[in-house]
Formats: structure tokens, C-alpha cells, sequence
């Protein structure tokens, strides 16, 4: 027969447990919320080319977030690429940050290669003009 | 069946205790000590030493390896060494102009003399030898430290690595026209990181060139050039290998002197020996038997 002993001991180990599991998750998000230099870089990007497509913006606004978005960019791709400590967080973001220079700096990769930033990305994803012009409706057989 | 249970746990204890005693009886049987010195080196970090500077790196190396315990008794065999045998040379100086029980007895303190000389050597040697083993665990452990680093560094870093590296390289080729283009607009203010960066390169550049002008960062040279960290290593280790050649070479001269001193024992020993019979004659002679019948003849 089991004695009351029981209850208020299996109630401690769900306390542990639960506290366990808090103080776990609670380590994993501050971990996720923390930004590095390219976390940095790519919240600026992706605010750059939000504003670039974006259907609420006219041209000139457009326009404007883009060049301010351009600016800050370069400092944080200058600050990603002169990183020496970047390659000891071999992760699969920051290989892969690396491994596509031309998408992931796209400020300097854009003048390089002299287009502006829009088309340059466009172009890098493979929608270039031609590719758009080309482009027709139709069934896929 | 409880009886069985207790029967089985009784002779499974028995033998736990029986183990563990055995154990403890091996760890406790001393080996022979040679001096007080000669206390277990206990294995450090080899982290440090690889970030050391090449010259500070074998005097590194030499401080931990020298026990003080160590060298104060190479210092006093040596010291013990050196008094025995200016003994010994006045010994045999004395030796020369003694006759007699006192040239016997002079030839006795110096071959005791020359025990405890030879002892003293043996000691010296002993205590070389470990100097130069623990020197040699040492450097072995941190190449092996060295070389496991290289394993760590996994192929997927090494490419990340170059990667950025070319990304640098892609970077600076740009550089200049970016600033250009950026600097031309009304939306390119005069950012903090950019007016802080070319500053703190160009103390970055001098503070590296006197970090490699600096007399402490020499880079250890043979004759091919430059050595690694690596080679640097090796080199050492087959000086240290020469050293333990030398000792097995001296211990080898040690041991005809030892010998030497055994057979010189021996000679004073038969030397002692002839003086207790008188000279006429061989002791061991005995007169014939049948001389002897002469006496029961008559």
C-alpha cells in the first residue's frame, strides 16, 4: 500500500524539474536574443530589402531607407569581414554568410561589380532582366 | 535461497577487500629513492608554453623542469665530487713515499676514496638523467599538444578561415571606391567606425612591426630559414636526446671505473694476505711423507 509520503516528494521533483526546464530555456533565448556583429549585419540587410520591396513605399521614400540602410551596411560588413574571432563560431549561419560574399555584403559586392544594390542582389537570386523579360506564363510540361 | 544471497554477497566483499588490499600493498612498496630531490615531477599545463615568445620558451622550459631539490643536490655531489678527488691525489702522493702498513693503509682510503668517488659520479649522472627525462616528457607533451590543435582545427574551420581571409582580401580591393561612392552622398555621415578604424590601423601596423622587431620575438632560425613552432620543438628534443646518448656514455666510462676500483681491491686484499705468511717458502709446502717415515724408522 502506498503511504502519503509519496505525494509531497513526487511534487518536489516536479518542482525540480520544472525549474530545471525554465532556467534552460530561459539561458536559450537570452542566448538567441543576444546579436552578433553578422546577426547585426543581416537585421540591417533585411530591413534594407524590406524597404526595397515593399508595396507601401513610393519611390522616393524607397529610395531614401535604401541609401540610409546602404550606409549603415557598410560599416557592418566591414566590422563582419575584419572579425577575427568570426571564425571560431563555426556554425552553419556563418559558413554560409561567408560562402556567399556576393549576397551577404551587398554594398561592397554592388559596387564592385558596379550595379546598384538592388540589382545586384536581384540579379545574384537570378532575376535579372533578361531572365524577366524572358519570362512568360504558361503550363510546365 | 536467502542463505544463498548472503553467501554470494559475503564472497563478493571478501573479494572487493581482498582487490583493494592487494592495491594498496603495490602502491605503498617504495622504490629506492635517490635524494630528497627525486619527488615525483608532477605534469603541468602545456597551455602556457605555446604562447610564449621562442626565447623565453626554453628558459621556460628549463625553469620547470629544475627542481630546486634537484639542483641543490647536483650542486653537492658535485661539490662532494670535486673535494674526493683532490683526496685521493694527496692520497697518492703520500702513498708514494709510505712503506709498508702505511702504504697499505694509504692504499685502503684511497680505494675507499674512489668508491664514494665513483658513487658521487653515479649520483651525479642519476640526477642528470632525470633532469633531462623530465625535460624530455615535457617537450614531448607539448608537441603532442601541438599536434592534436592541428587535428582540432577541423577542415570546415580551415575553410571558413580562408574564406574570410579572401573576403579581407576582396575588401581592400574595393575599399577605396566604396568610400567614394558613399562619401559622395547627403546620407553618409562621418561614421564613428570609420573615422576610429584607419586611426587605430595605423597604431595597429606600428605596434605590430615593434611586436616583431622586439629582441624577445626573435624567430628561431636553422639553416633553411625560419623554423616553426613545430621544428623549434624537434630540435630540442634531439638535443635532449643527445644529452641522454652522452650520459649512457658516461655511465659506461663509470662503470670501468668502478672496475678499476674492484680490481684494486682485490690486489690490496692478496697484497694484505702475503704480508700475514713469512716470506721463505710456499705456506701451503708440507715436507713429504715418506721424509716423514724417517721418524718411526729409528
Amino acid at each position: 500500500m502506498k503511504t502519503n509520503t509519496h505525494q509531497p516528494r513526487n511534487s518536489i521533483i516536479r518542482t525540480l524539474l520544472f525549474s530545471t526546464a525554465l532556467i534552460g530555456c530561459m539561458t536559450t533565448m537570452s542566448a538567441i536574443a543576444q546579436a552578433g556583429p553578422l546577426e547585426n549585419l543581416e537585421r540591417e540587410r533585411a530591413m534594407m530589402l524590406g524597404a526595397a520591396i515593399s508595396p507601401t513605399l513610393s519611390p522616393e521614400e524607397r529610395q531614401e531607407k535604401v541609401m540610409r540602410s546602404r550606409h549603415r551596411l557598410v560599416d557592418h560588413e566591414r566590422i563582419v569581414i575584419r572579425n577575427t574571432d568570426l571564425h571560431e563560431e563555426n556554425n552553419p549561419v556563418t559558413r554560409r554568410a561567408f560562402a556567399n560574399y556576393d549576397l551577404t555584403f551587398l554594398t561592397h559586392a554592388s559596387i564592385e561589380k558596379n550595379r546598384d544594390i538592388i540589382g545586384h542582389w536581384l540579379q545574384e537570386l537570378g532575376l535579372s532582366t533578361e531572365a524577366l523579360l524572358t519570362a512568360r506564363a504558361g503550363r510546365r510540361y | 535461497m536467502k542463505l544463498k544471497t548472503y553467501e554470494f554477497q559475503t564472497t563478493r566483499r571478501l573479494r572487493t577487500v581482498t582487490f583493494c588490499s592487494l592495491v594498496a600493498i603495490t602502491l605503498s612498496v617504495s622504490t629506492p629513492a635517490l635524494a630528497s630531490s627525486t619527488q615525483q615531477w608532477p605534469p603541468g599545463s602545456t597551455e602556457r608554453f605555446m604562447k610564449l615568445p621562442p626565447k623565453m620558451f626554453e628558459q621556460a622550459i628549463e625553469r620547470e623542469v629544475t627542481d630546486p631539490g634537484l639542483r641543490q643536490d647536483l650542486s653537492n655531489s658535485q661539490v662532494s665530487a670535486k673535494t674526493r678527488s683532490e683526496r685521493i691525489a694527496e692520497l697518492k702522493e703520500a702513498g708514494l713515499r709510505a712503506e709498508g702498513e702505511i702504504a697499505i693503509e694509504l692504499r685502503h682510503q684511497v680505494l675507499t676514496e674512489k668508491r664514494e668517488y665513483v658513487h658521487d659520479l653515479g649520483m651525479q649522472l642519476d640526477l642528470r638523467q632525470q633532469h633531462v627525462e623530465n625535460k624530455r616528457g615535457l617537450l614531448d607533451r607539448i608537441l603532442k599538444e601541438i599536434n592534436a590543435k592541428k587535428r582540432r582545427d577541423n577542415s570546415s574551420v580551415d575553410t571558413l578561415r580562408n574564406q574570410q581571409i579572401s573576403a579581407q582580401a576582396r575588401l581592400d580591393q574595393v575599399i577605396g571606391a566604396v568610400d567614394m561612392q558613399i562619401l559622395g552622398t547627403e546620407y553618409r555621415e562621418d561614421s564613428k567606425y570609420s573615422r576610429e578604424y584607419a586611426s587605430n590601423r595605423e597604431a595597429a601596423a606600428s605596434l605590430l612591426a615593434a611586436i616583431e622587431r622586439h629582441a624577445m620575438n626573435t624567430v628561431p632560425q636553422d639553416e633553411t630559414g625560419p623554423m616553426s613552432r613545430e621544428e623549434y620543438i624537434r630540435k630540442l628534443l634531439i638535443e635532449v636526446d643527445t644529452e641522454m646518448a652522452l650520459i649512457e656514455n658516461e655511465r659506461e666510462l663509470l662503470g670501468y671505473m668502478a672496475r678499476l676500483v674492484a680490481l684494486d681491491a682485490m690486489s690490496l686484499a692478496e697484497d694484505v694476505a702475503q704480508m700475514g705468511f713469512p716470506e721463505s717458502g710456499d705456506p701451503m709446502s708440507v715436507s713429504s711423507t715418506a721424509e716423514s717415515a724417517q721418524l718411526f724408522v729409528d
